[in-house]
């Protein structure tokens, strides 16, 4: 019986093979054939040509590899069009308020009892009540302290307006959140202390422009969160 | 032919690629991309596909080459990554058309030239005699796959047998069946010689 092709395989490639078929191949010119028909084909396989790939293949592999690298910063685009939307909205907002006019039509410069009840407590429990000694008589020159007190104030309305963050949130936006809160209530704690220790206009004015800054960056922020959602 | 073995790069290189240098990047697909589009084509045997390989294969050793380690060859290390490539591609061919691994365990013959399509006729039958890439062509893709990772790419029986979730066993039968086909696609003993070796040794 001759040697089956998958043990001529195996002394072609010089695996195990039983002893019985060795003296067998050994004394079969035609199993020696076959062997060496096995031989020669895998030498005609190895012998194959070579084919090339493609010219622009690697700049295939270099596209394909942005459009990977890219969502990282992709993810930022949205992000940054919320913030430059919101910093304009901001910007607009502060210009409204700033406008004396508009103030005057809507009496902003004194205290409205109505907005001592609308002044959120959420952001910063100081800001919901003006502290003592501390109103538009106070302005020493610049921007009046009742009209500081009042941006603050309408920046928390704006502020609570927008709609809830997500609840997944990313480490870097929760921490910037928290850091910016931290630091109003700091200015908070620095405004109330002041009233204990008897008020200097000028580090109230000092403190309340402080807090508008970081209200306005705190608000920034959050428009920019919020934007993400709706994306 | 482009061989894995026949691919040589500096480690100096291969250090630089893993440090993110482009220009190092670039010298690795230019040493290598021949031999893994190569193998894609005759496992895949569709040049679309082992364009998709070429490229699948150097975004991963792209994006894992910072944690090659000098442990083993450069070479082995992304022919890995090809052959698995293919592989896969192989078993989701394999799973949508509801066929396993056992389709190249069909009788010698039975239903090779239907795999491929085509037709089983005289002149194509003299034309692949003719052409040991045509005759490759025409295995099923597990029959070809066996034949080029063991006879070409030098893997052994039991590694193929863990690649494919099979046994070494299985690796050698398939080489078999494979040998006897491509025997038969290119026309069995049709020298002379050989014709009068077998009239010879037909009582042996």
């Amino acid at each position: 019986m001759h040697a089956s092709t998958e043990e001529l395989l195996s002394l072609r490639d010089g695996e195990a093979v039983a002893e019985a078929v060795v003296s067998h191949v050994d004394d079969c010119e035609q199993c020696q054939v076959s062997l060496g028909r096995l031989s020669m084909t895998k030498t005609a396989l190895r012998g194959l040509p070579e084919l090339t790939p493609a010219d622009d293949a690697w700049q295939g592999v270099l596209a394909r590899h942005d459009t990977i690298a890219k969502p990282v910063r992709r993810r930022f685009v949205p992000q940054l069009v919320g913030l430059a939307a919101s910093v304009l909205a901001v910007v607009i907002v502060l210009q409204v308020l700033d406008d004396p006019g508009r103030r005057a039509v809507r009496g902003m410069p004194e205290q409205s009892t109505a907005d001592s009840q609308l002044t959120p407590t959420t952001v910063s429990p100081a800001a919901t009540a003006q502290p003592a000694g501390m109103n538009a008589s106070a302005a020493a020159g610049g921007i009046p302290l009742a009209a500081l007190i009042s941006e603050s104030q309408q920046l928390e309305r704006t502020l609570r307006a927008l709609p809830r963050g997500p609840q997944v949130v990313s480490g870097g936006t929760a921490g910037t959140i928290g850091e910016l809160q931290d630091r109003i209530a700091m200015i908070d704690y620095q405004m109330s202390m002041g009233q204990l220790d008897g008020d200097d206009p000028d580090v109230a004015r000092r403190l309340w422009q402080e807090r508008i800054e970081l209200m306005n960056s705190l608000l920034a922020v959050r428009y920019a969160q919020a934007q993400q959602v709706s994306f | 032919m482009a061989s894995f073995s026949d691919c040589i790069v500096e480690p100096a290189i291969v250090r630089r690629a893993s440090k993110g240098d482009m220009q190092a990047h670039a010298v690795l697909f230019r040493t290598f991309s021949p031999a893994v589009y190569t193998l894609a084509r005759r496992m895949l045997n569709q040049p679309a596909l082992a364009d998709e390989i070429l490229q699948e294969t150097f975004l991963e050793v792209l994006g894992k080459i910072s944690g090659f380690s000098d442990q083993g060859p450069f070479a082995a290390w992304i022919r890995r990554i090809a052959v698995n490539k293919c592989l896969m591609h192989l078993r989701s061919a394999w799973n949508r058309h509801g066929v396993g691994l056992e389709a190249g365990e069909t009788a010698p013959g039975s239903g090779e030239l239907a795999d491929t399509g085509r037709p089983e006729g005289f002149a194509e039958q003299v034309q692949a005699r003719l052409d040991l890439s045509a005759a490759l062509e025409r295995l099923n893709d597990t029959s070809r796959t066996v034949v080029w990772l063991h006879d070409v790419e030098g893997f052994t029986h039991r590694e193929i047998g863990e690649l494919m979730g099979r046994t070494a066993s299985f690796s050698k039968s398939q080489l078999a069946r494979a040998h006897e086909r491509l025997q038969g696609y290119l026309g069995g003993p049709n020298t002379e010689e050989e014709k009068t070796c077998m009239r010879v040794l037909k009582s042996c």
